[in-house]
């Protein structure tokens, strides 16, 4: 443990490594064909030299970024993610090259939404979106169950708002 | 409970929106009625005609907006009435404003009229109430009440017998003045913010845009020729070309900064400043969201700085900003208001250097701007390839420098950070004003020992603050710092 702080300890679903390698490959795929339509069009409308060139280099990153985003990051992203709720905290922990540590109190919590697409139903998962003031957090791939669970105990919680102001006396 | 009253505003509204929908259109006036005045083309005419049209549709919107648009207050809740086909109904809680703004431009003073801001903090369109135009008595009603909603509010049920008569405006508690600009400062002010230069640039496009029309080219060479063969001539033209500029940037920073007056009372911080336009600022002191203290090169060479009170609720536009303590003052006085406004806030010079490894890291990391450039050099301009040398050596400096000035120091109730590199910011928040926080290491910081930090406060436009390659040791303790937080929250 690099940062000495209590780790959350709640993981989320092993399902999230197909989810995240199916929606990345079609991504990846999307990204990688308009690529080659514009070598081909370049090739039949004869553009400046350097265009290919450019589309050559854009297809070489395309395929390393393939490799990466297909094959690597969703088994480490599903590895490192961990979070936990209680009653004054949430707590989110992810990265395995760049590691966050997220700290929202619970009284700053303005919404909590469940969302799921396609892929996410195949597997009957959920992603939770925690929204403060100033930005949003997503929980990926939780199981129903949980997510619809934590999502109601949230929202039970996230109730009470502090004023931002201090205590008169400091204990 | 006083019973609201549902009213128009300010019968002088539709004249203000004219005023500035005559603005607005002065080009297509120009152009249509009097540049093409006899045009006999269709497309002309066709544009005047739907010129004329759309003038049509927005006078009649202006008025029918008037009849449509109403409000009422009530102790505790501001609620506007909108929309001429499709009704909305807005309802704003006074104890939710963050803060207050009242601007007084030409035709207001005119009629002495003024307009009025109540600043939300929420996101997106509807974030702020206006009153586009009311009369003082009014503005200053409306303040009243938004100063009492949180007095109300936490002490409710005082039941008042329902009467007829309007409830007279709760007095505004005492003030006392702690900053008013001299003479002196406007013209320190007009010299750092370089206002008197300004005058240049606007020449410039003047030349160009009248070069378009009259061709000044010949003109200008016959007019540099004439000069050329008498030189001595350039010295009285350029003196009075300065002396023209500088009383010109004086005005400009006069009538910007002019009469500008910092105020407060044991609840508010009251901000002042304008001479044409007068703008007006109040915020609750435990609004203060973090003090925000700005010192570009040209500000800390003469020792100078600018203080601004950070709100959850906007500010004003960029070169309007309205929640600035003078900007041009000595830092020393500075931060003197400061603790007078602010007591509860405490500035420390004192503040922690980052550790030898930082350097380290920060001159490791790519320099990916550098290796752009010098792409981009090798590309397109071979011949000065060599500038990427001395490009390099800049962004060394830089590095540098920046690890020198990072400054960070966290105490019981506060965080203070410094960064910056040529010119520096320092950021000063209480803990309980932090809403959310992150600890970050990267694969090489964690090789060197280090961790970032990042926090969010309540601010428009959002202030989200990173201060990195702190040792991981700090890391660990911002974060337990911050979960200790609910021990000093209310």
């Amino acid at each position: 443990m690099y940062i000495n702080i209590e780790e959350p300890t709640r993981r989320i679903s092993p399902d999230a490594v197909r989810v995240w390698r199916l929606s990345n490959f079609l991504m990846e795929a999307i990204g990688f064909l308009v690529i080659c339509a514009l070598l081909v069009a370049g090739n039949h409308f004869g553009w400046w030299p350097w265009v290919t060139w450019i589309l050559w280099g854009a297809i070489g990153i395309s395929l390393l970024s393939s490799l990466y985003s297909i094959w690597f990051e969703p088994a480490w992203l599903q590895k490192t993610w961990r979070y936990e709720i209680d009653e004054e905290y949430i707590q989110l922990q992810h990265g395995r090259f760049n590691k966050h540590h997220t700290l929202i109190p619970m009284a700053k919590v303005e919404y909590v939404t469940t969302n799921q697409g396609p892929f996410l139903r195949k597997y009957d998962l959920y992603d939770l979106t925690i929204g403060t003031v100033t930005s949003s957090h997503k929980i990926p791939a939780i199981p129903k169950e949980q997510a619809l669970a934590l999502r109601a105990q949230i929202g039970v919680l996230a109730k009470i708002k502090d004023s931002d102001e201090e205590m008169d006396v400091a204990p | 409970m006083m019973e609201a009253e549902r009213q128009h505003f300010h019968f002088s509204w539709p004249l203000f929106q004219l005023v500035s929908l005559v603005k607005g259109s002065v080009f297509f006036i120009f152009y249509l009625f009097i540049l093409k005045a006899g045009s006999d083309s269709a497309f002309i005419l066709a544009l005047k005609g739907l010129f004329i049209a759309s003038m049509f549709f927005s006078v009649t919107k202006i008025f029918l907006n008037w009849v449509y648009t109403r409000y009422e207050i009530s102790d505790t809740t501001v609620t506007l009435y909108l929309g001429i086909f499709v009704k909305k109904q807005r309802n704003v809680e006074l104890k939710r404003i963050q803060n207050v703004q009242q601007t007084t431009n030409f035709l207001h003073r005119l009629l002495k009229l003024t307009s009025l801001t109540l600043e939300t903090g929420t996101a997106g369109e509807d974030a702020a109430v206006k009153f586009p135009v009311l009369s003082h008595a009014e503005a200053d009603r409306i303040k009243g009440l938004v100063e009492e909603a949180k007095r109300v509010h936490a002490e409710p049920l005082k039941s008042i017998t329902e009467e007829e008569v309007p409830v007279p405006s709760p007095p505004l508690p005492e003030r006392q003045i702690y900053f008013t600009a001299g003479m002196k400062d406007l013209v320190k002010a007009a010299f750092t913010s370089l206002s008197m230069f300004a005058i240049f640039p606007i020449l410039f496009s003047l030349y160009f845009q009248f070069d378009d029309f009259f061709n000044l080219d010949e003109t200008s060479q016959s007019v540099f020729a004439f000069f050329a063969s008498r030189l001595w001539l350039l010295v009285p033209v350029f003196l009075t070309a300065l002396l023209l500029s500088a009383i010109i940037g004086f005005v400009t920073t006069y009538s910007k900064y002019g009469k500008f007056v910092i105020s407060a009372d044991e609840h508010r911080i009251y901000i002042r400043k304008g001479i044409f336009t007068e703008t007006q600022f109040s915020i609750r002191k435990d609004k203060v969201q973090a003090i925000k203290i700005e010192q570009p090169v040209l500000k800390r060479l003469l020792g100078m700085a600018e203080v601004k009170l950070i709100s959850a609720g906007s500010v004003g536009n960029d070169d309007n900003e309205i929640n600035s303590l003078f900007p041009f003052l000595p830092a020393k006085e500075a931060y003197r208001l400061v603790e007078e406004l602010l007591p509860q806030y405490e500035i420390s010079s004192s503040m922690q250097a980052l550790p030898k490894s930082a350097l380290w890291i920060r001159l490791l990391r790519p320099y990916y701007f550098w290796i752009a450039a010098t792409i981009a050099l090798a590309v397109f301009k071979m011949e000065w390839l060599w500038l990427s040398a001395p490009l390099f050596v800049i962004f060394i400096v830089a590095r540098f420098l920046e690890y020198r000035y990072t400054r960070y120091r966290l105490t019981e109730r506060f965080i203070q950070i410094q960064t910056g590199a040529f010119s520096t910011t320092t950021l000063l928040t209480k803990r309980v004003k932090i809403q959310e926080i992150e600890v970050t290491h990267s694969w090489l910081q964690r090789k060197f020992g280090v961790s970032s930090l990042h926090f969010h406060i309540r601010s428009k436009p959002l202030l989200a603050t990173e201060l990195k390659d702190v040792p991981r040791e700090t890391g660990a303790q911002f974060y337990h710092w911050f979960k200790d937080r609910t021990h000093f929250v209310k």
